[in-house]
């Protein structure tokens, strides 16, 4: 029985935690995707590529 | 995780900062001394001197031409990095204690305290990097301290300088229009009547971090001010920082510099402690100050941290492999799917 609580409860822990990783990363890239709208990124991108292959 | 200790600094470290590119630590110190070092070894590459008081702030533009550094004598200093010259100084009427450049270079932000008759405010100055030596004397734009609130203690701009996010000393955080100074709203997100002690945005300006007295770091969207996440230790907290790359929130603090002689190192509580920024757990802590964590700031490219300490030292972190390939089950299915 304390087997199966413990899985019962690692099983919410996991269910929380893909949730809470899903809502981050919806949230972020609706952020960015904002950010690309206003024309803020995209460029710097280019210049990160840049900056690599000078390192 | 072996650190490299920086040693030059005879006094409380303030605040440290990388430039752009990463290749460049900044660090002010209350011994009226600004460094600048190598960021791959921890050499000096020189010293900045000319303040005559505690110098607590300092940015570098987008292009590592200048630095700007703000102190307790009532000035902020213009210096060229590669002769590490004063180009310029402004006159301040109080103590400067953050300063930050737009993105694009072209302004800065100063917070300036609250202080014998000044209520404290946020000025907002050009700088003209082509010609360091002939500056517009006077700020911009003053935001002024909303009727009934607190002093500001720290403040960020936000993506494309749209907007500046501003924490006080009573748990407040406010945001204001980066071009007219315009106060669009206040949020209460820390405990009442504890100060804000840092605030830190990501590379891309979308959210913020903050720590407090009340023990607490809290992760809020810069748009709405909405607190997204809460890293709870059990000590007042003096800096949070952001990493990239991993997920990970970085904070410090410890017991108070006048209480730190009844206690030893190890009940301070002096480390760098690791919280998942998702998940809001604590993963991990390093230690080796021996007095509070003043200021913690992470490599651009998410490859290493830099901790300034009330001791007076730096301790400079580069990851380890083992660093990079710890994941949470879920992160790493959700990687794989």
């Amino acid at each position: 029985e304390d087997a199966m609580e413990a899985s019962e409860a690692s099983r919410e822990l996991i269910t929380m935690r893909r949730r809470l990783l899903e809502e981050w990363r919806a949230w972020n890239s609706s952020m960015l995707a904002k950010l690309e709208s206003l024309g803020l990124i995209g460029g710097s991108e280019e210049e990160e590529e840049e900056f690599k292959i000078i390192e | 995780m072996r650190p490299i200790i920086l040693k030059g600094h005879e006094r409380p470290l303030t605040q440290l900062k990388y430039n752009r590119e990463g290749d460049l630590i900044f660090s002010t110190a209350r011994d009226q001394t600004a460094s600048v070092w190598y960021a791959h070894n921890g050499e000096r590459l020189g010293t900045l001197h000319g303040h005559n008081g505690a110098i607590f702030t300092v940015d570098s533009d987008p292009t590592s031409k200048v630095v700007v550094t703000g102190a307790a004598d009532n000035t902020i200093k213009l210096w060229e990095i590669q002769t590490g010259k004063n180009v310029y100084t402004w006159t301040t009427l109080t103590t400067t204690k953050r300063i930050e450049f737009s993105p694009d270079g072209k302004k800065f932000l100063a917070v300036n305290e609250k202080m014998m008759g000044h209520n404290g405010a946020i000025n907002i100055y050009e700088v003209n990097i082509e010609n360091p030596t002939e500056q517009n004397p006077s700020p911009i734009l003053t935001i002024s301290i909303p009727e009934g609130m607190t002093k500001f203690t720290f403040a960020a701009w936000t993506h494309g300088a749209q907007y500046i996010i501003v924490g006080h000393a009573d748990g407040f955080v406010s945001k204001f229009d980066g071009t007219t100074g315009e106060h669009i709203t206040s949020v209460r997100i820390h405990e009442s009547g504890l100060a804000i002690t840092d605030l830190q945005t990501n590379l891309e300006k979308t959210y913020a971090v903050t720590s407090s007295k009340d023990k607490s770091a809290k992760l809020f969207d810069v748009d709405n001010l909405n607190v997204m996440k809460t890293y709870v230790s059990d000590t007042p907290l003096n800096t949070a920082s952001i990493t990239s790359v991993k997920d990970y929130i970085i904070v410090g603090g410890g017991q108070e510099a006048r209480d730190v002689t009844t206690t030893s190192a190890r009940e301070g509580k002096f480390e760098a402690r690791f919280y998942h920024k998702i998940f809001e757990d604590e993963i991990g802590r390093v230690k080796g100050h021996f007095g509070p964590l003043n200021c913690i700031v992470v490599h651009p490219k998410g490859t290493a941290f830099a901790s300034g300490g009330e001791d007076g030292y730096i301790r400079l972190h580069h990851f380890e492999k083992q660093y990079f390939d710890f994941q949470y089950d879920v992160e790493r299915f959700a990687a794989n799917a």
